[in-house]
């Protein structure tokens, strides 16, 4: 028990001037009496004429004392943790902050028991408990985590209730729930001078840093949604992975590539279905192991196929996760999607690495096919060991990406071959992220020389290898090396590094497929004033775009973050006039390698059990605020002591019977 | 009928017949006790069925209804005897002579009335009450008085009425006939304490002033000089042909220990009960300040009944009846059953 107001102790101080009034002597009553010979023949005893007695030990006194002491504890409002908190609902000691980091991530949508409420219904009841607990003066905060974390806060009575009504009706955002970067932002969202608490309610299958939950500065308390369902119960299966690409064969066929992962402790056979535009194209029997096993399928595609969607044919606690959709013919119906011309007369590793780029549109040109090369409405023109005439290049109004350029292009060159070896990298810039150039040889290459504002990425003693420059006022990046004539179109490092020059140089394009909940997002093309975006279920959201200009050009992201309903969306994008600019497609997924692994991480407790408030020692039970309580009991005294003082005089005035007195 | 002009006509009402319907109330008694109604219907008709009882008292006269030793020549019979010489030959009963052959006279008995004074004190003691809730002594000495007139007149006694102090007050009466009760009871109502109290004298000198000694009926709280003065009187009283009797009128607290400690522990308007008192005397004004214990409780109630005991055997050496009567009771039940007991009233 501690003191809120220890200063109140000081109205003890009327406890002695209590007493002194007791102390002194009053003018005693006068009475008439028929006669005083009787009392003068008793030999009374004569008054105290002194001004005080000794303290009589009266039950006025006791009970005056006994207020009085108990409301100057009442006023240093003491407080108690512990059985009085059950003896008084309601009174609880300081205004507390009580902050609900709630996870409403993909998996939250799994089953919980067997009244067939997922995870995320019980997390919302829990929150919903924790809200009702609190009192006029507390704060509460709700931070939802998933694809996009929402804040709702809560400063009164009249908010608690909305907040709790909003709760109810929440839907689940889905997507991944970053514990870590929620645990921040409660640290930031804490009020001063108010008793913290965080709870984290979630099922467990999230992971968090201590040292981000030791800086909380409050402790944290983990609710398991969904606890008390067993291991076999939370075995799930999931399309984990779907992707569908030209085959590597060259015959021009696609291959679906996807992966099923077993989450369960036990090894599964499943039946996995593919189905194409609606009908079943294929079908195996998967034994997968279990903890967490991921096993690969690959199918040859028939042409044509406009939508492909693998499913597991078993049920299990998320079935959300059970199927993955892709569309495989929509980036050659996409008008959205980057637009890339290959000027190549051989076309070979790097047409290869640029097919395997998802999403764009690659054409595909020969050198001396200059019209076609000057008509431009490309993204990006990729100059594979070549380079268009003067008047041609000055048509070129796109970045470019020049691939061994020849002698007698746009950049300087001085004379002789040599057989470059890497003896300059610039660190961490993003083309090269991914890139693992050991053991990479380049053969003869010519000395190429950096101009004026060119930045080198990659450098040999001779001249740079890979640097940044400009072609027609427009980016461009240069590899000097012929991909062909060295070892780096067989190794890993080469699409890579072409995936990263084209990323670079070309806007973003809308994936094929996201996670479920994950945010979309992409940059829109410089005419785009609008964006609108339907969901499977039909419901369209328009999003406006600023005008592009040098200063805003990162921040034209479009990001659309209701990815939470599994299925096909539609993109389209109109300029200032509404006029249609493309149209594309792209496939939100529920299976996920972390969201759906509903296994709870074991060190997830013992992780937040490292979060503490500054003066903080120990988790803090629900304090009670005493006060009321004394000063009940003191208006208690108050009312004994009248009591006690009424009764000598009705005791007094009480008609007694007659005796008999006769002699 | 507007308001004022209803009370006058109660008040009117009231002086007239100054007798209520019903008994008082409680609430009527103590709300205004200077004006409450003596004696109700119901103590009026136990009333009439008693006789004050005249005992060594000469009566005289005629109009009473007291026997008489005497033999008359009134209507009632009451025996024969054998004519001798001097008896008034009127009265020889001339059937038995006839029927005998002897003379005989017829003898008649004779009514008498009695002379009854109440000497009511009227001290400032006798102003005063231990509860609020009941009435003084002097309301009840008034009750007793106006109940032992009533009877008395009732009777056709004649009555005489005497307030006293420090000296006798104007008396009332004597009074004799049924039609005298009521302005009887309407002097008595009309009586207010005189201030102090010479008993004995006031006592012996009325005594002196009356030529015919009767029945002294002494309504007193007896405050006033020592027992043997009063023995004294009534000793001189009783040798002069005075038939006396004493009716003690006392308040349970001041001779009732539990009482007595009930009144003078009792709680200020405050609530507060007092360790001290100040006690000052009706009579004199005299002052004593003293701290209220138990013992001098026990001391003054012993003193009490020392003082009880010696007026009881000096009343009763004197042949003197003596009754105490609380303020606590009822006149026409316990008191008339005292009275009744210690020969006052038949």
């Amino acid at each position: 028990m501690n003191l809120l107001a220890p200063l109140g102790l000081a109205a003890l101080g009327a406890v002695p001037l209590i007493v002194l009034f007791h102390m002194r002597h009053t003018t005693p009553p006068r009475r008439p009496a028929p006669s005083l010979r009787f009392w003068t023949a008793a030999r009374p005893m004569p008054a105290d004429e002194r001004r005080f007695r000794r303290p009589p030990l009266s039950l006025p006194l006791l009970l005056q004392i006994a207020a009085v002491a108990l409301l100057a504890v009442a006023l240093a409002r003491p407080a108690t943790a512990g059985p009085l908190a059950a003896l008084a609902p309601g009174l609880h000691a300081e205004p507390r902050h009580l902050l609900i980091l709630l996870d409403g991530s993909t998996s939250m949508s799994a089953v919980a028991g067997a009244e067939g409420l997922s995870r995320w219904d019980a997390a919302r009841a829990e929150a919903e408990k924790r809200l009702a607990a609190l009192r006029e003066g507390d704060v509460a905060t709700v931070i939802l985590m998933g694809s996009r974390s929402l804040t709702f806060t809560a400063t009164d009575n009249a908010s608690l209730i909305s907040l709790r009504e909003r709760l109810a009706n929440l839907p689940q955002p889905g997507g991944r729930a970053d514990l870590d970067a929620a645990l921040v932002l409660a640290g930031d969202l804490f009020l001063p001078n108010l008793d913290r608490q965080a709870v984290v309610i979630s099922d467990g299958a999230a992971t968090a840093d201590a040292s981000v939950a030791a800086g909380v500065g409050a402790p944290v308390e983990l609710v398991i949604a969904g606890a008390e369902t067993s291991a076999a119960e939370r075995a799930n299966l999931a399309v984990i992975d779907i992707a569908a690409r030209p085959d590597p064969d060259g015959f021009g066929a696609d291959t679906l590539y996807t992966s099923i992962a077993n989450f369960g402790p036990e090894p599964v056979r499943v039946p996995v279905t593919l189905t194409g535009d609606g009908l079943e194209i294929g079908r195996a029997d998967l034994t997968i192991d279990g903890n967490g096993a991921a096993e690969p399928l690959r199918w040859t595609l028939p042409p044509g196929i406009a939508e492909l969607t693998v499913r597991i044919e078993q049920p299990d606690p998320l079935m959300a996760d059970n199927s993955a959709t892709i569309l495989p013919g929509n980036a050659a119906t996409a008008s959205i999607a980057p637009r890339i011309l290959l000027v190549s007369d051989l076309p070979g590793a790097l047409a290869r690495a640029l097919m395997s780029i998802e999403n764009v549109q690659l054409v595909i040109e020969p050198s001396d096919n200059v019209a076609a090369i000057a008509a431009g409405g490309y993204d990006l023109v990729v100059f594979d060991r070549t380079a268009p005439p003067t008047e041609t290049l000055a048509k070129v109004d796109s970045p470019s990406l020049w691939i061994a350029p020849p002698a007698g292009g746009p950049f300087a060159m001085q004379d002789g071959v040599v057989d470059p070896v890497v003896t300059r990298v610039r660190a961490g810039d993003p083309l090269l992220d991914g890139v693992d150039l050991a053991g990479a040889t380049f053969g003869p290459s010519p000395i190429f020389t950096l101009g004026s504002g060119d930045e080198e990425i990659v450098g040999s003693a001779d001249g740079p290898l890979l640097y940044r420059t400009e072609a027609n006022d427009q980016p461009a990046v240069v590899l000097t090396i012929d991909p062909e004539g060295s070892n780096l179109s067989k190794r890993v490092a080469f699409p890579v590094l072409v995936a990263n020059m084209v990323a670079e140089l070309a806007p973003d394009g809308i994936p094929a497929a996201i996670p479920l909940g994950e945010a979309l997002v992409y940059e829109p093309r410089t005419a785009t004033a609008a964006v609108e975006i339907t969901s499977p279920s039909g419901e369209s959201t328009v999003l406006s775009i600023a005008p592009e200009t040098p200063e805003n050009r990162a921040s034209r992201d479009v990001v659309f973050t209701d990815t939470g309903a599994a299925g096909a969306y539609s993109v389209k994008e109109r300029d200032a006039s509404g006029n249609d600019l493309g149209a594309t497609r792209f496939v939100v997924n529920a299976g996920h390698g972390r969201e759906s692994d509903l296994r709870a991480n074991p060190g997830l407790e013992a992780i937040l059990a490292n979060a503490t408030g500054l003066d903080i020692v120990a988790t803090r039970l629900e304090r009670v605020d005493l006060w009321p309580l004394l000063a009940l009991g003191a208006l208690a005294l108050i009312a004994a002591e009248w009591i006690a003082a009424l009764m000598p005089s009705r005791r007094g005035s009480r008609p007694r019977g007659v005796r008999g007195s006769a002699a | 009928m507007s308001a004022p002009t209803r009370r006058l006509a109660s008040l009117r009402t009231r002086a007239r017949w100054p007798f209520a319907d019903r008994p008082a109330t409680e609430s009527e008694s103590t709300a205004a006790p200077d004006e409450e109604v003596l004696l109700d219907e119901r103590t009026l008709a136990r009333l009439r069925g008693l006789t004050l009882v005249s005992g060594h008292a000469r009566t005289e006269g005629l109009a009473g209804e007291h026997r008489s030793r005497r033999r008359g020549s009134s209507p009632e019979f009451a025996d024969f005897k054998r004519y001798s010489q001097g008896d008034d030959f009127r009265r020889i009963d001339w059937n038995t002579y006839a029927r005998l052959g002897g003379l005989f006279v017829r003898l008649s008995e004779v009514t008498t009335e009695l002379s009854v004074h109440i000497l009511l004190d009227s001290s400032a003691s006798m102003d005063w009450r231990g509860d609020p809730a009941r009435s003084s002594k002097f309301t009840a000495a008034r009750r007793l008085a106006a109940s032992l007139a009533f009877v008395a007149l009732w009777g056709f006694d004649r009555v005489a009425i005497v307030p006293f102090s420090d000296r006798i007050g104007a008396s009332f009466g004597p009074v004799q006939g049924r039609a005298q009760v009521v302005p009887t009871i309407q002097h008595l109502q009309r009586l207010r304490p005189l201030g102090g109290t010479a008993l004995a004298p006031s006592l012996a000198a009325y005594a002196r002033g009356r030529s015919r000694p009767g029945l002294l009926l002494l309504i007193s709280d007896l405050l006033s000089g020592e027992v043997e003065e009063l023995r004294s009187t009534l000793h001189d009283l009783r040798a002069k042909g005075w038939q006396t009797a004493v009716l003690h009128v006392v308040d349970d607290a001041e001779i009732d220990p539990e009482a007595t400690d009930s009144w003078l522990r009792a709680a200020d308007e405050h609530g507060n009960a007092a360790a001290s008192i100040e006690l000052i005397d009706r009579e004199s004004g005299e002052q004593l300040r003293m701290a209220v214990d138990d013992e001098v409780i026990a001391r003054y109630a012993a003193a009490v009944n020392d003082w009880l005991a010696q007026i009881e055997a000096a009343c009763a050496v004197e042949e003197t009846i003596y009754a105490r009567v609380s303020t606590a009771w009822d006149i026409d039940d316990v008191t008339l059953a005292l009275l009744h007991e210690r020969g006052v009233v038949a």
